[in-house]
């Protein structure tokens, strides 16, 4: 579409210069030397060839006249059809500054450092795919209309007395207006987006369709209006964290906890939203009905990678670290009464249960888009919204767990310190089977969600091992061999579920194929 | 305290814990020793008060088993008729080699389990794990009633292990095994978790970032009420206490 003035190739942005060459007979020219016609004729559309993928319904828009091969959301090479149409005009677009070859060597360097990655992830061949994509982002202006009044308590020692002072803090908000800047487009997940952001304003330019030029678009389907509570709600944080750094540490500031009564507070509203472009490269690995991303800042360099794991590599690596453990336990004359066995059996269990649950919620949360407002619709996006508000994002707890659940049970050994191995041993796997109950119970939610059917048996395997533990610790046998063999059906079906977590992980580091047939929103109205 | 006062103190505790030792220890139990080994003076006994041996598998036991063991220490064999074996075994350890070498193998038919307990340089080697992996292998023999052959065992497994020689330890090995398996798994699967830990960019970063600096609020402070109160630091109290005498070895026991 731009048009070198010496040999009539096609212009592409050389990102090193920030400027258009041709890669034909190596011109080069200002982009300011292509005015963008759009602006001339004050309008807020521009002109642009949508490119639609007949199998997930993606739309990625370019300014060339080259043909697209491949779908960077789903993965499908095949020609995709192309129309012209007129596009809602970003006001700003900050332009490629990562070259393709400085962010080939960004995701090499990142998939070397996971231990077991697919080896064809660091493939040239692979590498090669990578896409150059303009990711749309609305901004979302917070204005307030009120100076809200604010109560802190700072408390603190000094010169041997306790000090409890209380202030009214009243920050000047007019004439104050906060960004949040939200992903427009249905394709790209907020997990991702979340993950490469910030784009700088200091790198944004005033938008010209001719910094597209070699570069693909992708399209804004996404309502502004569905990130209002979100974007009113981290306004709001900002100016209490603003307010709180204005005293000593630990200051605490009173604030109604009704999200609603908070915003009026405030004088909380949305004063202006617009649109910008942001560079993203863009790389999909596809295996079976599973996808990969691979998705680079192309402002800063910053990624998000979803690494699967070569589950063949890593059952050698357990191996290797089984034996090992082995060896350890032998040359080191460490004795473990049966009992005792039996009882670290059924904590093994507890553990491999407990994570079984952590993976199967962030799976169902996965692939239900339960974190991503842009892909949800209906009922879902409302509690989303409303969740959002209340509660901001989801936190990962796996580490406070287990650590919750090894401290718990050493504090049981340390109160049973002394009394015979049985009893400990009764105790801690009655106290095993009665939380894995409860595990089993508190996921029930999350497992309507799931749609991997085998996890839901395979998630009942570790509960089946504590109440063997416990059965058998309970029936107290003379013999030991009963113990052991105990302990081994409870162990074997640990490992049997371990091995299934592992493989359903790559469901974690995988996407499904996703479906955009229905897309509309932030487009919709454009050219009507 | 006065110097005084604590060279007092300090000159009665010793004086104390001699006297109160006279009520409580128990009075030592007079067994005869059934050999005596003329290099080392450490002595063999057999006290079967349940009769579970007949003469002949005593002297073979004696003879064949627990003289050589006299080589490292003093070795008894007793049958009893307890609630605790454990504790049993540890009073006769006690009672005959005070807390020198030597080491008991003690079949309770009260608590229905056989306990080994031993002490002094002994105890170095039949260590409580060693004690119970060798009452785990023996104890079988016990719940046959092969009570000679779960004795001539015991103390077998006992001096092979003193003389530097390894026994079979098969169920440590196969529990070993089944726990190295799936702890290898549970750590393997830990690591891989939490390296895809992917950093979030937080809110704060997000707006400085959007509005080209940190958006600050003027802020105006007024103070409504401060309260003062002296501060008063907690401290953990102090306690302490001494333990007395008695048993200082170890061992372990089995049900049969």
């Amino acid at each position: 579409m731009y048009k070198c003035k010496s040999c009539g190739g096609d212009l592409v942005l050389n990102i090193a210069g920030q400027e258009l060459k041709c890669p034909f007979c190596g011109s080069t020219y200002p982009v300011s030397d292509y005015q963008d016609a759009s602006e001339l004729k004050q309008q807020d559309t521009y002109e642009t060839t949508i490119y639609t993928c007949s199998q997930c319904g993606a739309e990625i828009s370019t300014t060339d006249s080259t043909a697209v091969t491949f779908c960077s959301f789903c993965g499908t090479e095949a020609n995709l059809s192309g129309r012209l149409s007129q596009e809602r005009r970003p006001r700003f677009i900050i332009p490629f500054l990562q070259t393709k070859e400085q962010c080939k060597a960004i995701y090499s360097e990142h998939a070397k450092k996971q231990p077991y990655a697919p080896k064809e992830f660091t493939s040239p061949e692979f590498l090669e795919n990578f896409r150059g994509i303009y990711i749309p982002f609305w901004e979302l202006n917070v204005g307030f209309t009120k100076n809200p009044e604010m109560n802190v308590t700072v408390k603190y020692t000094s010169g041997g007395y306790d000090y409890t002072d209380q202030y009214v803090a009243n920050p000047d908000l007019h004439d104050t207006k906060i960004p949040i800047p939200q992903d427009a487009s249905s394709s790209f997940d907020d997990e991702i987006s979340s993950q490469i952001s910030p784009f700088n304003k200091e790198d944004m330019k005033d938008f010209n369709p001719a910094y597209l030029a070699g570069f693909f678009a992708d399209t804004a389907d996404v309502d502004a209006e569905i990130y209002t509570e979100k974007a009113i709600s981290m306004a709001q944080d900002h100016v209490i964290s603003n307010v709180k750094s204005q005293f000593k540490a630990g200051a605490k500031v009173s604030l109604p906890s009704d999200p609603v009564q908070k915003a009026v507070m405030f004088g909380s509203r949305l004063e202006e939203t617009h649109l910008n472009l942001f560079p993203v490269w863009f790389l999909t690995w596809r295996k079976g009905d599973r996808l990969a991303y691979g998705v680079i800042n192309g402002e800063t360099g910053k990624i998000s990678a979803d690494i699967p794991v070569d589950v063949g590599r890593f059952l050698r690596t357990s191996a290797i670290i089984a034996l090992i453990l082995f060896v350890i336990s032998c040359i080191a004359s460490i004795l473990i009464l049966p009992a005792t066995v039996l009882m670290i059996s059924s904590l093994a269990a507890l553990i491999v249960h407990y994570l079984y649950r952590q993976e199967i919620i962030s799976i169902a949360d996965r692939d239900s888009h339960a974190n991503d407002l842009g892909a949800l619709s209906g009922k879902e996006l409302e509690n989303a919204r409303m969740g959002m508000l209340k509660n901001g994002a989801k936190k990962d707890n796996t580490i406070t767990m287990i650590t919750g659940i090894i401290v718990f049970f050493a504090a049981a050994l340390f109160v049973l310190h002394g009394a015979p191995a049985r009893t400990q041993s009764l105790i801690v796997c009655f106290a095993d089977c009665v939380t894995g109950i409860v595990l089993q119970v508190t996921s029930a939610k999350h497992l309507i969600k799931l749609k991997a059917g085998g996890m839901k048996l395979i998630f009942f395997l570790p509960l089946i091992a504590e109440i063997i533990a416990f059965l058998v610790v309970m029936s107290a046998p003379v013999y030991d061999w009963v113990y052991y063999a105990g302990s081994a059906i409870a162990l074997a079906i640990s490992a049997i579920a371990s091995i299934s977590m592992i493989k359903q992980y790559n469901l974690l580091t995988t996407r499904p194929i996703p479906e955009f047939h229905n897309r509309e929103g932030g487009n919709k109205d454009v050219g009507a | 305290m006065s110097e005084h006062k604590t060279m007092a103190v300090l000159l009665a505790m010793p004086l104390i814990t001699l006297l109160s030792s006279a009520f409580f220890v128990r009075p030592a139990l007079a067994y005869d020793a059934l050999y005596e080994n003329p290099d080392t003076g450490y002595e063999a006994y057999i006290i079967d008060d349940e009769d579970l041996l007949t003469e002949d598998e005593e002297e073979a036991l004696l003879n064949d088993h627990m003289i050589p063991i006299t080589e490292y220490g003093g070795v008894s064999f007793v049958t009893s008729s307890s609630d605790n074996a454990e504790k049993t075994a540890a009073d006769y350890c006690y009672d005959l080699f005070d807390n020198d070498s030597g080491t008991t193998l003690l079949i309770d038919m009260g608590d229905r389990k056989i306990s080994i307990m031993s002490s002094g340089e002994i105890y170095k080697t039949i260590n409580k794990s060693y004690g119970s992996i060798i009452t785990d292998n023996i104890y079988k023999y016990a719940t046959n009633e092969e009570y000679a052959e779960c004795a001539e065992k015991g103390f077998e497994q006992i001096r092979t292990k003193l003389e530097g020689g390894r026994i079979a330890e098969p169920m440590r090995y196969i529990s070993n095994f089944f726990m190295a398996v799936v702890f290898a798994l549970i750590f393997n699967f830990l690591y891989v978790w939490f390296l895809k830990g992917k950093v979030t960019v937080d809110s704060e970063a997000l707006i400085a970032a959007a509005a080209g600096a940190v958006i600050g609020t003027a802020v105006s402070k007024n103070l409504v009420s401060s309260h003062k109160t002296r501060h008063t630091s907690s401290s953990g109290g102090h306690s302490g206490g001494g333990g007395g005498g008695g048993f200082s070895g170890g061992g372990g026991s089995h049900s049969f």
